[in-house]
């Protein structure tokens, strides 16, 4: 749910970066730190453990566009992936407004991937949300490694409900496709919130 | 068990004694009472009625036990009979004043109702032994329930789906009769083995008729394959159509019979999960065991028991399905003994093996891709800027900076890739137009995640994280966090602190733990800082505890008593405050101050050392400097944050804990007190790395074991590998670097020689690494054991994953120490 700042004219929403552990959604969120602008992003909070697993979850607010007077924030969220980390994850889940699912490619994830996506869609069903409803974003992850699946039979795994959903194939530590994930749930996000807004101004 | 057996007979025992008491006890208490005194039984009734009314006993209610035990159990009740007249002529020649003959008279004859309580009496007391001959009793009941072995065998079944409930839970393993708990197994009956000799072809013909059905259902589905027919029931949705968890195949007591030669099937090459065998199950190595499988070193599975599961992301299938594709000589185990001993076992299938050869119409989607075409209402939120690899470029920078030019995009493969995307520069202009006010104020970030609560107070930083992965609460928002602001932290003395008397001589500076284990978003410091008056009255120098230390260069290290000193050390303390209870220290070490935090649960001492040495070493690389170190050792994760002209901080916690996060408060703590010290007089001073500094003998990939841990370390960038012999006393160095590194090596050697060597191994625990932190650049130094001499691997990079380079070390040094 965006939380609209009428006094600051400032929008806010939460995007959640959702999926197995070590599919690469910190990694995400340290390239967009990376890359963005100063004057775009805040500060990035990561909390791992002594071996790199997110303990609680990774934070990055940054600001986009302007739309109909008002600035429009996105904070961008981490869930542990780790399986005993599910009340963390549903905390996160509060109040969401987009889920970039970030799946693992690699053949020996892929039983990882469809428990996360299921855990995701249960974790939503909690908030009264659905994936068939709430703007969302899969991205294949790790597609420069050597052992991974096609991307037909991810699509087939993540991708083959009643609404098919974006999908892009990144490489998270090197930037390749983590804008073109950022950028199409956001726009999704927005389309949901103004969306109608403009059509009938239009 | 043979105490447990004892126990069982002397049970027996006493209960057959009790009931034979209450016999003897009533024929007594009837002869004292002169009831049926005048009663006269003829001699030959007592002599050959209790024979004869055991033996029928024994026809009548034994009739499934053996004709000689029967026997045997009508001579022992008679004997029994014989036992109760003489306890009843006992008790009346006691109780009665008459002699024992005369006594003995009655009780077995002339008394009437004595012999008669004895014929019921006896009977019931070899009730206690009724376990003699109950089992054959039972078995026998167990046969007459079974069918006869010539029984037909059932039709087969329609094409219906087979109930597997039925077949999986009708005769559990779990419940399979075993032998009796002391009964043992050759003594067992020839009927208990008939009899489940019966049961085992009862469930192999149930299993038939499953498999019989199976093959019905999958040669029709077969045949809609081979036509390109839908399924007659749609692929279900991944989550909301299919809620229902993957359901392993499981018949673990019945092995699956070879599939018809015409069924399809899924090979897989057995080396792909010969890892999955247990190792004790086959006599033959890996490499024989596949060449003698059924089809040589191909594992073949059915395709009906792999095709259903394809939505599941993985294959798992029970081992009864492949167990007829190995020789039986080739077990270790009788082939009933392995499936009892892994019941529940499964095998993970190669997905990229079993997608290769499955239709694809099984795994395409055939719905339409999305449709987001109204995406195009806005431009793309976000656009590539400038990267900034190292920390806080000024904003007036950043504004001058043009874009960098947006890389490739990702090949798309959904349709956002046909979207238009407008360009971006007018997306970032807007965007940097208005005052950004998440870096100044952060706090309001906070308000959407938990719009509920009521805004915080200043909580000293990182809080949450403490709080959060033990009881990940409601009241701890996910926005908490972002109430990062370094803490305005006033230096106000914990209320807890214990002051140390100013009175007292030799009282050190340092307290003990004396923080409450508060949750962190207590106003209060849970460490207490120091007290800064008692600290000045109190000069307390401690070179007790730094000679205990044996290796510790006491010398270098004494104690502080000033304020400044005591200032440093609260400051610390409350950017440390998110660790919980810490003990601290403050001692002078080269003319500057170094501050212990270190965990009750660690040897103090030892770790005060281990701290000392760490930050000589720090002060040895002028020419070097670090922001940061880190050593593990095997109980002991001790974290070195160098702070300029002020001294150094050191972090010590268990092994095992949040190394992370006491990095990243050591990296705080740095920050916060940094503005207040002067330049750091390591910088430019004279060094030990001249002295250690040598060149380097690149290594030949062709070295395996080298080969594979440059290919290890590959976290650390591109490196590679080169050795440095030992020399001086120095250890032979295995460096792995972007460059043959002569510094790398100095500095691997400078370590060593600080650290490693008089390591107290039995307080703080094997020596694991040392972790040396520069910007992003990390080296890490590890000592190999097992080389023949002194040896280190020292890897140096750009590190983006501390955790993961850390692992990446640790292979590559098993790797070197194997060779």
């Amino acid at each position: 749910m965006s939380i609209i700042n009428y006094a600051a004219r400032v929008i806010n929403f939460k995007v959640v970066y959702y999926g197995p552990g070590l599919a690469g959604k910190t990694a995400n969120l340290q390239n967009i730190h990376q890359v963005l602008p100063d004057g775009n992003k805040g500060k990035m909070i990561s909390l791992a453990t002594g071996d790199d697993r997110t303990l609680f979850f990774d934070f990055l607010p940054v600001s986009a566009l302007g739309v109909r007077g008002f600035t429009t924030r996105f904070q961008l969220y981490t869930v542990p992936g780790q399986t005993h980390y599910n009340m963390t994850r549903k905390l996160v889940l509060r109040g969401v407004d987009g889920v970039v699912f970030v799946a693992d490619s690699q053949w020996d994830r892929l039983r990882d991937n469809v428990e996360s996506y299921r855990n995701l869609d249960e974790n939503l069903k909690e908030y009264g949300l659905n994936l068939a409803t709430i703007p969302l974003v899969l991205q294949f992850n790790k597609r420069d490694l050597g052992r991974i699946a096609p991307v037909d039979y991810m699509e087939f795994l993540l991708n083959r409900g009643e609404r098919r959903v974006p999908t892009f194939e990144a490489v998270a530590v090197d930037g390749t496709g983590v804008f073109d994930t950022l950028n199409t749930v956001s726009r999704l996000v927005l389309v949901k919130e103004f969306g109608q807004v403009q059509e009938a101004g239009a | 068990m043979a105490r447990q057996r004892d126990r069982v007979r002397v049970a027996r025992v006493l209960r057959a004694l009790v009931v034979g008491a209450l016999g003897s006890g009533a024929a007594t208490v009837l002869f004292e009472q002169d009831f049926g005194r005048d009663l006269i039984v003829p001699l030959w009734a007592v002599t050959w009625t209790p024979p004869a009314f055991y033996l029928v006993l024994s026809l009548v209610a034994l009739r499934h036990t053996p004709a000689g035990r029967r026997l045997g159990w009508a001579v022992a009740t008679c004997g029994v009979n014989a036992c109760l007249g003489l306890a009843t002529a006992l008790a009346l020649s006691f109780a009665h004043p008459m002699s024992f003959a005369g006594a003995f008279i009655r009780a077995l004859w002339t008394y009437a109702p004595a012999p008669a309580i004895h014929l019921v009496i006896a009977p019931l007391v070899m009730f206690a032994w009724r376990s003699r001959v109950r089992p054959r009793m039972t078995i026998q009941l167990d046969r007459s329930a079974t069918p006869p072995l010539s029984r037909p065998a059932a039709p087969p079944l329609p094409t219906a789906t087979p109930n597997w409930d039925a077949v999986l839970h009708e005769v559990p393993a779990s419940t399979d009769p075993g032998p009796a708990p002391f009964e043992r197994a050759s003594r067992r009956p020839e009927r208990v083995e008939r009899a489940e000799r019966v049961e085992r072809t009862e469930r192999v013909e149930r299993a038939e008729r499953v498999e019989r059905a199976e093959r019905v259902e999958r040669t029709e589905r077969v045949e809609r394959t081979e036509r390109f027919e839908p399924e007659p029931t749609p692929i279900p949705a991944p989550v909301a159509a299919a809620p229902e968890p993957p359901r392993p195949l499981s018949m673990p007591f019945v092995q699956a019979p070879p599939p018809p030669a015409d069924e399809p099937l899924t090979r897989i090459s057995f080396d792909r999960i010969a890892a999955q065998l247990p190792p004790d199950v086959f006599v033959l190595p890996p490499a024989r065991l596949s060449e003698s499988l059924r089809e040589p070193h191909v594992v073949t599975v059915p395709s009906r028991h792999v095709l259903p599961h394809l939505a599941n992301g993985a294959i798992d299938i029970p081992w009864a399905v492949i167990e007829y594709q190995f020789p039986e000589m080739a077990f270790a185990l009788p082939q009933a003994e392995v499936r009892r001993r892994f019941a529940g076992w499964h095998l993970s299938l190669p997905m990229d093996e079993v997608l290769s050869q499955a239709p694809p119409e099984l795994w395409r989607v055939d719905v339409p891709a999305p449709d987001l075409t109204a995406l195009n209402q806005f431009p793309a939120p976000f656009a590539l800027g400038e990267a900034a690899p190292t920390s806080q470029p000024t904003r007036a920078a950043v504004a001058a900076a043009p874009p960098a030019p947006p890389r490739a995009p990702a090949p798309s493969v959904a349709p956002p890739s046909a979207a238009p995307v407008p360009p971006a520069a007018p997306a970032v202009s807007a965007a940097v137009a208005p005052p950004a006010p998440v870096s100044v104020a952060p706090a309001p970030v906070a308000a959407p995640s938990a719009p509920a609560v009521a805004p915080a107070p200043v909580v000293p930083p990182a809080a949450p994280v403490v709080a959060a992965p033990v009881a990940p609460a409601p009241a701890v928002a996910p926005a908490t966090p972002v109430v990062a602001v370094p803490a305005p932290a006033p230096a106000a003395p914990a209320p807890v602190a214990a002051t140390p008397a100013p009175t007292r001589a030799p009282v050190p500076v340092a307290q003990p733990a004396v923080a409450a284990a508060a949750p962190p978003p207590a106003p209060a410091a849970p460490i207490a800082p120091p007290p800064s008056a008692p600290a000045k009255a109190a000069p307390a120098p401690m070179p007790a505890r730094a000679s205990a230390a044996p290796s510790a260069p006491a010398s270098a290290a004494t104690a502080p008593h000033d304020e400044e000193s005591a200032a440093l050390a609260r400051a610390l303390s409350l950017c440390l405050s998110p660790l919980g209870a810490l003990d601290w220290q403050a001692r002078r070490v080269e003319s500057r101050t170094l501050v212990s935090f270190v965990s009750p649960a660690l040897a103090r001492d030892a770790v005060d050392a281990l701290a000392i040495r760490a930050a000589i070493l720090a002060s040895r690389l002028g020419r070097w400097p670090v922001d940061q170190m880190t050593i593990r050792t095997s109980r002991v994760v001790c974290v070195l944050t160098p702070l300029g002209a002020r001294g150094w901080l050191a972090a010590a916690v268990r092994g095992g804990g949040p190394i992370a996060l006491v990095e990243l408060l050591s990296a705080r703590a740095r920050s916060a007190t940094a503005n207040t010290g002067g330049a750091d007089p390591t910088v430019g001073a004279d060094d030990a790395l001249a002295a250690f500094t040598t060149s380097a003998t690149p290594l030949s990939s062709a070295n395996g074991s080298v080969a594979a841990a440059t290919r290890a370390l590959t976290t650390f960038g591109p490196v590679v590998a080169s050795t440095a012999a030992a020399e001086g006393g120095g250890p032979s160095v295995y460096a792995f670097a972007a460059d043959a590194d002569r510094t790398l090596v100095g500095v691997a050697r400078i370590v060593h020689t600080a650290l490693v060597v008089g390591h107290d191994d039995d307080t703080l625990g094997r020596l694991e690494s040392i972790a040396l932190r520069r910007g992003r650049e990390r080296a890490i130094v590890r000592p190999l054991r097992g080389m023949g001499g002194p040896a280190v691997l020292a890897a140096a990079g750009q590190v983006a994953l501390p955790g993961r380079a850390h692992r990446a070390a640790v292979k590559a040094a098993a790797l070197l120490e194997a060779k």
